[in-house]
């Protein structure tokens, strides 16, 4: 029961952001299909803006979501199991929430604007000429596990922050960035490059666009992901307490 | 079987050790003054026993079953902190909505009645309410939480003396309607002597004392009277603390009265909770 709860309130704590966020979203689009309709030449509209938005959106909503609602949850008498489990199945409801809605803005907006999105820029190859229910269930599926793994990490790293002392905060804020930067730029020069081309091709693989084009295989790694992040959630849950 | 039955808690802050080996056994259906200096463990030991800190040592059971990780155990238990724990976004009818769902005997009419009583506007955001209306408001959601534990940590921080004595009122007439198990922790101990029935007292981490209001304040008496009868009287005699008023002076003695050696002219009383809590805090060594 109090598990419903929990989720009942994450989701009612996020409606009022989704409103604005789509009612922003909504509004553009009336915009750029009023402009195209009026207009001479078809125009396009930026590629992948709508699920770029949302991965902006869900992130932070991820990232907002541990401090103040685990505060919440302690003075409500709800244990952190049942906190970990409310997150995760709210931020899944919420990404299938966000991942309708943009589906069915992407089915619309094409009928409207010349728009491109993300999932037509990676994937489109493999949908030439097949029905666009398949298409629309695909990137549906993609975008619902996409979100869920961006909305669960925003919430890791806020616990990760959660957890750390000042100089801890100073380097988890400056070690990955330093890494990635400056360290493996400069050890793949030293290799003649060979960790660039390994990593693109891991990603590449990850994403079904090795070769082939296989939304699927994007959406079993993106699944895998999810897993491993959610088990470092647990993990940072489980030994979260108040600060005094 | 104790109602709460803390075992052994012991509760370590890197190096620093805010609990030690805490044992108590509460009943059910009395009211516990949990007292202690700043830095004693109090709010330490309530946040253990609601599962808001994860105990190094040790464990606390509510009729035999493990506080830790209980979503069934901790839904019997609400805790009030001094601590802001609330969003402040919410409004106040809003945490009223929302603790009506997290606790189903949560009686949201009786919050909204005891809102008009202490005058807390619910339409007010948390982060719009002073200090002592933010205690109002917390002590509000805990008397209509209708928990059978209500655990409420310094619930008179910032209360007028008006808000206080409405406090105390409100807190007997539920707790005759409705008996729980209630603990205070505060500092204004005068205040809450007439309504506990047990003491508990914590330093360094430690449990000091655990004794019942009657026994402790047995243990010795105040003496008033002229300023000379008073100090040629307690000369000798172990004194927790003097009070002096004009010509005359009161004085809190620890030990057991001799009717027959007190002088015409003084009047005895009952000893002061407060005289007595300073006199074991500063001197005596924690077991």
């Amino acid at each position: 029961m109090r598990l419903k709860t929990l989720i009942q309130y994450h989701l009612w704590d996020y409606k009022r952001a989704i409103m604005i966020f789509y009612g922003i979203i909504i509004t553009l689009f009336i915009i750029f299909a009023i402009v195209n309709l009026i207009s001479p030449q078809r125009i396009n509209v930026s590629v992948g803006g709508l699920e770029i938005a949302s991965i902006i959106f869900i992130f932070v909503a991820g990232v907002a979501s541990f401090t103040e609602i685990f505060y919440f949850s302690l003075i409500n008498g709800v244990s952190r199991k049942t906190q970990f489990l409310a997150f995760t199945g709210s931020m899944f409801s919420l990404a299938a929430i966000m991942a309708a809605v943009d589906s069915v803005f992407g089915f619309i907006s094409l009928r409207l604007a010349e728009v491109q999105n993300l999932f037509a820029v990676f994937y489109g190859a493999k949908y030439q000429g097949v029905a666009s229910l398949q298409l629309f269930v695909d990137r549906f599926l993609w975008m619902l596990v996409i979100y869920t793994l961006i909305a669960i990490t925003g919430y890791l790293i806020s616990m990760i922050y959660y957890h750390s002392n000042k100089t801890t905060k100073l380097i988890v804020s400056i070690l990955p960035p330093v890494f990635f930067i400056i360290v493996l730029p400069l050890i793949d020069s030293m290799t003649s490059f060979k960790i660039f081309a390994w990593l693109r091709g891991l990603l590449l693989r990850m994403l079904g666009l090795y070769n082939n084009v296989n939304p699927y295989i994007a959406i079993f790694s993106t699944l895998v992901a999810v897993a491993i992040v959610s088990f470092f959630n647990y993990l940072l849950i489980s030994k979260a307490e108040v600060k005094n | 079987m104790a109602f709460i039955d803390i075992r052994n808690l012991t509760k370590k802050f890197g190096a620093t050790t805010a609990l030690c080996k805490i044992n108590l056994r509460l009943e059910k259906n009395k009211i516990y003054g949990l007292l202690g200096r700043n830095g004693a463990g109090k709010t330490t030991l309530l946040n253990i026993m609601t599962n808001k800190l994860i105990p190094t040592e040790g464990e606390v059971l509510i009729e035999g079953q493990c506080v830790k990780e209980n979503d069934a155990v901790l839904s019997r238990i609400y805790c009030m902190n001094e601590k802001k724990l609330y969003p402040e976004s919410l409004t106040v009818n809003e945490v009223f909505y929302w603790s009506q769902k997290f606790y189903s005997s949560f009686d949201q009419a009786y919050a909204a009645e005891l809102s008009q009583l202490f005058g807390l506007k619910t339409r007010k955001k948390i982060s719009e309410l002073s200090t002592g209306y933010s205690s109002v408001f917390k002590i509000i959601v805990a008397l209509a939480s209708n928990a059978e534990i209500i655990l409420l940590d310094e619930p008179i921080l910032g209360l007028d003396a008006n808000h206080r004595d409405l406090f105390y009122k409100e807190l007997l007439k539920n707790y005759s309607i409705n008996p729980r198990t209630i603990v205070i922790s505060t500092h204004l101990i005068e205040e809450v002597s007439d309504i506990i029935e047990e003491v508990i007292i914590i330093s360094k981490g430690k449990t000091l004392l655990f004794d019942t209001v009657e026994n402790l304040l047995s243990q010795g008496y105040t003496v008033s009277g002229s300023s000379t009868a008073v100090e040629n009287y307690i000369a000798g005699k172990n004194v927790l603390g003097v009070d002096s008023l004009g010509g005359l002076k009161s004085a809190y003695i620890l030990d057991q009265l001799n009717r027959a050696e007190l002088p015409e002219g003084l009047e005895i009383s009952k000893l002061d909770l407060q005289k007595l809590f300073v006199h074991l805090t500063n001197s005596k060594e924690v077991v």
